[in-house]
C-alpha cells in the first residue's frame, strides 16, 4: 500500500515536472520567435524619405519578387511563394499578377531579386503602378526531423529611395515546444512553414493597415536575455557626432562568410537590417542598392571597405555609416539534439570621420546556459540571431526612440 | 612560533614577488622607445601554423576589436589594412621587411604596425583529456625606423588536472582566445 502511494506521488510529481517543462519551452519559443520588424517613423527626415512612408497602405499595389534561398540546401521556393501569395490575396492585399512582374523582368532583363535598386523600383512604378516590393530570403529549410523554417520578407518602396518600410523575420523549429509528452512536436515541415508564413503576413498586413500596436507587441518587451549581448565591443567617443545631425543614412555591407555554411553573412545581414529597421533610429538603404553601387564602382573588398570605398558609398548613396563585419560559425543543429551555434563580428565606419567607430564580436550556443528542462534553449540560428543582434544594436544606438506614429497624423503631415 | 611566522611572512612577500615577474616574462620591451606617441596601428594579417585554416583571421579579429576596446589606440580597418598592403606590394604581409612596413605606414597613416603568429589553435588531447589551447606570438614594429619594438607571447587553455579527472573538454575556443589576447594587451600596456 505504501509503496502504491509511492508510486502514485512519484508519476504525479512526473506529470508536474513535464508540464512546467512544456510550458517553458512555450515561454521560450516566444521569446525566441522574432516580432515585427516595423520602421518606425524617423524624427526628421526630408519630407521626400517620408512619402514611402506615407502612401503605402493595404490598397496600395504590391509586387512579390521571386524568393531568394538562403537555406544552403535545396528548398520548393516556388511552392513557399504561392503559399506567400495566397495568404497576402487571402488577406485582402492588391498584388501584381505574376505574367505582368514576369514581363517586366524580362523586359528589364532583371536577374537579382535578393534586392530592389532605385532604378529598377522607378521603372516598374512607372509601368505597373506599384507602390512597394516584398522581397523574401528563404534563411533556413530543413524538411527532415525536426523540420526547421526561417523566413525574411520586407517591403521595399519604390519611390525615390529604395527604403525597406517593413520586415519581418520569422523562424521556428518543429521542437520549440515540445510540451507535454511530445505533443506539442511539428513533424511536418509544411505546417511549420505555414505557422511561418502566416505570421509573417499578419505582421505586414497590421502595418499596412497602421494597426500593429492591437496584433503584435512592442519589440522592446521581448525578453532581453543578457546572455545575447555582444561578448566585447568598442564604441568610439565620436559616435554620438557622428549620428547627431540627423537620422543615419545606413548601409550594410554584406558580411564576409568565414563559416562553412553558405549564404551566412547575408542571413546576418538581413538580421541586422531587420533590426535596424524596427528600431527606427536610422534609414535603411536596401541591399539592392548598395549592390548596384558596388557593381558601377567596381568595388572588390578584401575584410572590409577601406577609406576610398567609404568615400565612394558615401558619394554614390549618401550614406552616413556603414556596417560590416564577418561570420565566423554558423552551425545550425541537426537531429533532436543539434546545437546550433554563432559567431560574427560587426564593425561601422562612418565615411565622413574616416573612422572606425563601433566593433564588437558576438558568439553564442542555442544551449548556452540551459541547465533544467531545455528552459531558454533556441533551436535555430536565426531564432538566435534576433535576439543577438536586438542587444547588438540596442548596445550601438540605445534604446528605441519608440516613435510610434498614428495614421493620422501622417495624414496630417502629408497634407 | 614567532621563527615560524617569520619564515611564512617571508614566503608570502617572495610568492608575490615570483608572480608579479611572471606576468611580464616572455616580454620585449624598446627601453628607448616611447610607446605614449602611439595612436594609430595597423593590424596586418597574422601568420597561421595551426590545423585550423581561419584561426589567424578569427584570432586577428578579436584582437583588433579588444585592442580598440582598450580605448588606449586606434586600429586601421582590415580593408584600409588590404588596401595599403596593396598599394605598398608587400609580397608577404604576414612578415614585412622594414622598407615595406615604413611604406605601409605612409600609406595607411598608422604609428605602429603588428604582426602575429597563430602558433596552436584548437583542441588539444594528453592521454583520454581533451581541451582547447591557443598560443600567440605578436611584434610591434615602429614605422619611422621599421624597428622592433615590443614583443610577447601567450598560451592559454591547455589539459589542467581538472581536464584529466572529469573531462568536459576544456573552455569553448573563443573564451580561451580572449583570455590570451586579454594576456597580451597587459603585457602591451605593461600592467
Amino acid at each position: 500500500m505504501t509503496n502504491c502511494s509511492g508510486t502514485r506521488h512519484l508519476s504525479f510529481f512526473f506529470a508536474v515536472a513535464l508540464l512546467v517543462a512544456g510550458n517553458f519551452s512555450v515561454r521560450a519559443e516566444e521569446a525566441s520567435s522574432s516580432k515585427g520588424y516595423v520602421q518606425n517613423e524617423p524624427l526628421s527626415l526630408s519630407k521626400s524619405s517620408h512619402a514611402a512612408y506615407q502612401e503605402m497602405d493595404q490598397n496600395s499595389l504590391l509586387a512579390v519578387f521571386p524568393l531568394e534561398n538562403l537555406s544552403g540546401n535545396a528548398a520548393p521556393t516556388n511552392e513557399i511563394r504561392r503559399q506567400l501569395l495566397d495568404h497576402l490575396k487571402g488577406r485582402g492585399l492588391h498584388i501584381l499578377a505574376d505574367e505582368v512582374l514576369e514581363g517586366f523582368m524580362v523586359r528589364h532583363r532583371v536577374r537579382y531579386t535578393g534586392g530592389l535598386s532605385r532604378e529598377i523600383g522607378q521603372t516598374l512604378r512607372g509601368e505597373t503602378g506599384v507602390k512597394g516590393v516584398l522581397i523574401g530570403s528563404i534563411e533556413l529549410y530543413q524538411g527532415a526531423y525536426p523540420p526547421k523554417v526561417g523566413l525574411a520578407l520586407r517591403l521595399v518602396s519604390t519611390g525615390e529611395k529604395p527604403i525597406i518600410c517593413w520586415m519581418d523575420l520569422a523562424s521556428r523549429g518543429g521542437n520549440d515546444t515540445p510540451g507535454l509528452l511530445g505533443l506539442g512536436l511539428i513533424r511536418d515541415d509544411l505546417v511549420l512553414l505555414e505557422k511561418v508564413i502566416a505570421k509573417t503576413v499578419k505582421s505586414l498586413d497590421g502595418y499596412l493597415s497602421n494597426s500593429r500596436g492591437k496584433d503584435e507587441k512592442d519589440g522592446s518587451r521581448i525578453p532581453m536575455e543578457g546572455r545575447f549581448r555582444p561578448k566585447k565591443f568598442f564604441r568610439s567617443r565620436f559616435f554620438a557626432a557622428s549620428v547627431a545631425e540627423r537620422p543615419p543614412q545606413v548601409a550594410v555591407l554584406p558580411f564576409f562568410n568565414d563559416s562553412s555554411r553558405r549564404h551566412a553573412g547575408e542571413i546576418v545581414r538581413l538580421h541586422l537590417l531587420g533590426v535596424l529597421v524596427r528600431q527606427g533610429n536610422s534609414l535603411v538603404l536596401d541591399p539592392g542598392e548598395i549592390r548596384v553601387a558596388l557593381l558601377k564602382s567596381r568595388t572588390i573588398m578584401e575584410g572590409g571597405p577601406s577609406l576610398p570605398q567609404g568615400d565612394l558609398l558615401l558619394y554614390m548613396t549618401e550614406t552616413d555609416l556603414i556596417f560590416y563585419g564577418s561570420v565566423k560559425e554558423y552551425q545550425e543543429g541537426m537531429g533532436p539534439r543539434g546545437v546550433a551555434e554563432i559567431n560574427f563580428s560587426c564593425q561601422i565606419l562612418d565615411p565622413k570621420s574616416k573612422r572606425v567607430i563601433w566593433s564588437s564580436i558576438s558568439y553564442n550556443k542555442g544551449d548556452g546556459g540551459v541547465f533544467f528542462f531545455d528552459v531558454g534553449r533556441v533551436n535555430t540560428v536565426p531564432a538566435m540571431l534576433s535576439q543577438m543582434i536586438e542587444k547588438l544594436i540596442t548596445q550601438i544606438f540605445g534604446p528605441s526612440l519608440k516613435v510610434s506614429v498614428a495614421k493620422s497624423s501622417r495624414d496630417s503631415f502629408a497634407k | 612560533m614567532r621563527r615560524i611566522g617569520i619564515v611564512l611572512a617571508i614566503l608570502i612577500v617572495s610568492m608575490g614577488c615570483a608572480s608579479t615577474r611572471g606576468s611580464i616574462h616572455g616580454v620585449y620591451r624598446d627601453a628607448n622607445m616611447d610607446f605614449g606617441q602611439i595612436q594609430n596601428v595597423a593590424v596586418m594579417p597574422f601568420a597561421n601554423l595551426s590545423r585550423d585554416s581561419n584561426a589567424a583571421e578569427r584570432v586577428r579579429g578579436v584582437f583588433m576589436t579588444m585592442l580598440l576596446a582598450s580605448q588606449s589606440i586606434y586600429v586601421v580597418p582590415p580593408g584600409e589594412v588590404s588596401r595599403g598592403i596593396s598599394r605598398a606590394g608587400i609580397q608577404t604581409p604576414t612578415a614585412p621587411a622594414a622598407d615595406d612596413v615604413i611604406k605601409f605606414a605612409s600609406i595607411v597613416k598608422s604609428d605602429a604596425v603588428i604582426t602575429g603568429t597563430v602558433q596552436e589553435y584548437g583542441d588539444v588531447r594528453s592521454g583520454t583529456a581533451l581541451a582547447t589551447v591557443i598560443s600567440l606570438q605578436l611584434e610591434m614594429i615602429e614605422t619611422h625606423t621599421g624597428k622592433v619594438v615590443w614583443a610577447a607571447s601567450s598560451t592559454r587553455g591547455g589539459v589542467t588536472m581538472t581536464d584529466r579527472l572529469f573531462g568536459g573538454g576544456g573552455e569553448p575556443m573563443n573564451v580561451v582566445t580572449e583570455k590570451a589576447v586579454e594576456d597580451l594587451l597587459d603585457k602591451l600596456f605593461g600592467n
